[in-house]
């Protein structure tokens, strides 16, 4: 008769041996070495905060082979850091966006040549969108109970079957460390690759929450209680330009509710830039749509 | 006929004011629509938003509306003159006829305020004042999550003045901490978006 315990760790062994097969050591700071993510044969994705220099990066493989690296990409408000080498040498991580609360998980780290650490734990939040002790806005994010030694950051969180869940850091937190889900990271990892950097939606706006009144919220058939009162346009900017006035409340953008600046923040993500969104306002009382080209925020 | 808009955001304040403004025939409340009409000029708007983020709005000086202000913040005298060409300030508890009496003043192109709500910027500092352009720049940019080193290279600055102007934002701001700071921007209207 086989031991469930031992099947059990082995199926914990099992996990770390598939992770471990894209995760890979990131020396881009002093002294202590992080982790870092196979994103493509080429491609490494890992924490930007552990990325303090731009020369002399170096990425260890599995094999303990040591490759050096350029940065491909930075998103600083993200905490995601894209390096890239000159060989396609690497296995890309399978991801995963299947997360549960409960979830049985495993943090892995290759912080040193000495090989794969891990720590294990089970998903007690998947919380977002949160503001992060540097000031940027995470979308989603992953609280575990693994433990964050030291250079797992960069580092992925799999699942019992060695897929990738999220990228784990200690940078966005003061203490503690948390989980970029695999989908948004990837997301940006794209981005990344492609432009060095995350572009942001601008709509040329400033505004300040207001109350939307019981009778109007039928009007609107919205729910939500506040809205954003546009208080200055840029001059010939995106809003301007699409139509919009001083004096709209924003309620929705492509039928999201807008009812705080986070939200905002949060519908103009990189994919809105240069395209047409229809940007829901409450004009003296009465509800209007107005489309509006995305313009970029420098 | 005196034609005001009232550009406040409370539906309660709104009612009040225009409760209050009714005694006065001569006095005419418009609603926000007309204003895009060129033929309804608009001669004196009242506001209940802060003032510290109108003093980052670009003022139309085309416009010859004058802005009253019903506020219990104190306002620095200087700024308005150089924003604003007819202004007047009333704390929030003002009387129909102070009311009546300042939309009046304004509408013959006086500058209306209550003393104690009045101050010059030599004798007093301005404790929350608004942020520079500098610091709102360097705002927006930490609400993208940017470190300080980072801010000074994209502004071409030393990281040493971005301490500064982070903390000059923090004390304006009256916030400890970078999210405080971008969290109090955003609702405070000072960042772009």
């Amino acid at each position: 008769m086989t031991n469930p315990l031992t099947d059990f760790s082995k199926g914990l062994t099992s996990a770390v041996e598939k992770g471990g097969a894209s995760t890979l050591v990131v020396d881009a700071r002093k002294r202590y070495p992080a982790s870092g993510i196979a994103y493509a044969e080429d491609l490494v994705l890992t924490a930007d905060h552990v990325v303090t220099r731009e020369e002399d990066i170096k990425v260890l493989l599995p094999d303990g082979k040591s490759l050096a690296a350029t940065v491909a990409g930075r998103d600083p408000g993200s905490d995601l850091a894209l390096l890239r080498l000159a060989e396609k040498v690497l296995t890309p991580a399978k991801t995963s966006s299947d997360v549960k609360v409960g979830q049985l998980v495993l943090a892995l780290g290759r912080p040193n040549s000495a090989g794969m650490q891990a720590s294990w734990g089970i998903v007690t939040a998947i919380a977002g969108p949160a503001r992060t002790h540097r000031g940027g806005l995470l979308d989603e994010y992953i609280q575990t109970e693994t433990t964050p030694y030291p250079g797992f950051s960069g580092g992925p969180l799999v699942n019992t079957e060695g897929e990738v869940l999220g990228l784990n850091t200690s940078g966005l937190t003061r203490g503690s460390s948390l989980t970029i889900p695999a989908k948004g990271a990837w997301r940006i990892a794209e981005a990344l690759a492609k432009h060095g950097s995350v572009k942001r939606g601008y709509l040329g706006v400033r505004t300040q929450p207001a109350e939307i009144p019981e009778a109007t919220r039928k009007v609107l058939k919205r729910e939500q209680s506040t809205g954003l009162l546009v208080m200055w346009l840029e001059e010939n900017g995106p809003a301007q330009t699409g139509g919009l006035f001083v004096g709209d409340t924003l309620v929705a953008i492509n039928g999201q509710p807008i009812s705080d600046p986070d939200d905002l923040f949060s519908a103009l993500n990189s994919d809105t830039v240069g395209k047409v969104v229809a940007v829901e306002v409450l004009r003296g009382g009465k509800p209007e749509s107005v489309n509006v080209t995305v313009g970029e925020r420098k | 006929m005196i034609r005001v808009l009232l550009n406040v955001s409370s539906p309660a304040l709104r009612a009040g004011l225009r409760a209050l403004l009714s005694s006065d025939k001569t006095i005419k409340v418009v609603a926000a629509p007309d204003l895009l009409d060129e033929q309804n000029e608009v001669d004196v708007i009242i506001t209940s938003t802060s003032f510290v983020s109108l003093l980052n709005h670009e003022t139309d000086s085309a416009s010859s509306a004058g802005i009253l202000f019903l506020s219990d913040d104190q306002l620095n005298v200087q700024e308005m003159k150089r924003l604003y060409r007819v202004w007047g300030i009333l704390p929030t508890d003002s009387s129909a006829e102070e009311l009546n009496a300042a939309i009046h003043a304004l509408s013959q192109g006086l500058v209306v305020g209550t003393p104690t709500l009045l101050f010059e910027s030599e004798s007093e500092p301005l404790e929350r004042g608004p942020l520079t352009e500098r610091e709102t720049e360097v705002l927006g940019l930490l609400s993208n999550g940017l470190a300080n080193k980072q801010i000074a290279l994209s502004l071409g600055i030393s990281e040493h003045t971005v301490k500064f102007h982070v903390s000059s934002i923090y004390t304006k701001l009256n916030v400890t901490n970078r999210t405080e700071a971008v969290r109090a921007g955003l609702r405070g209207g000072w960042v772009a978006l």
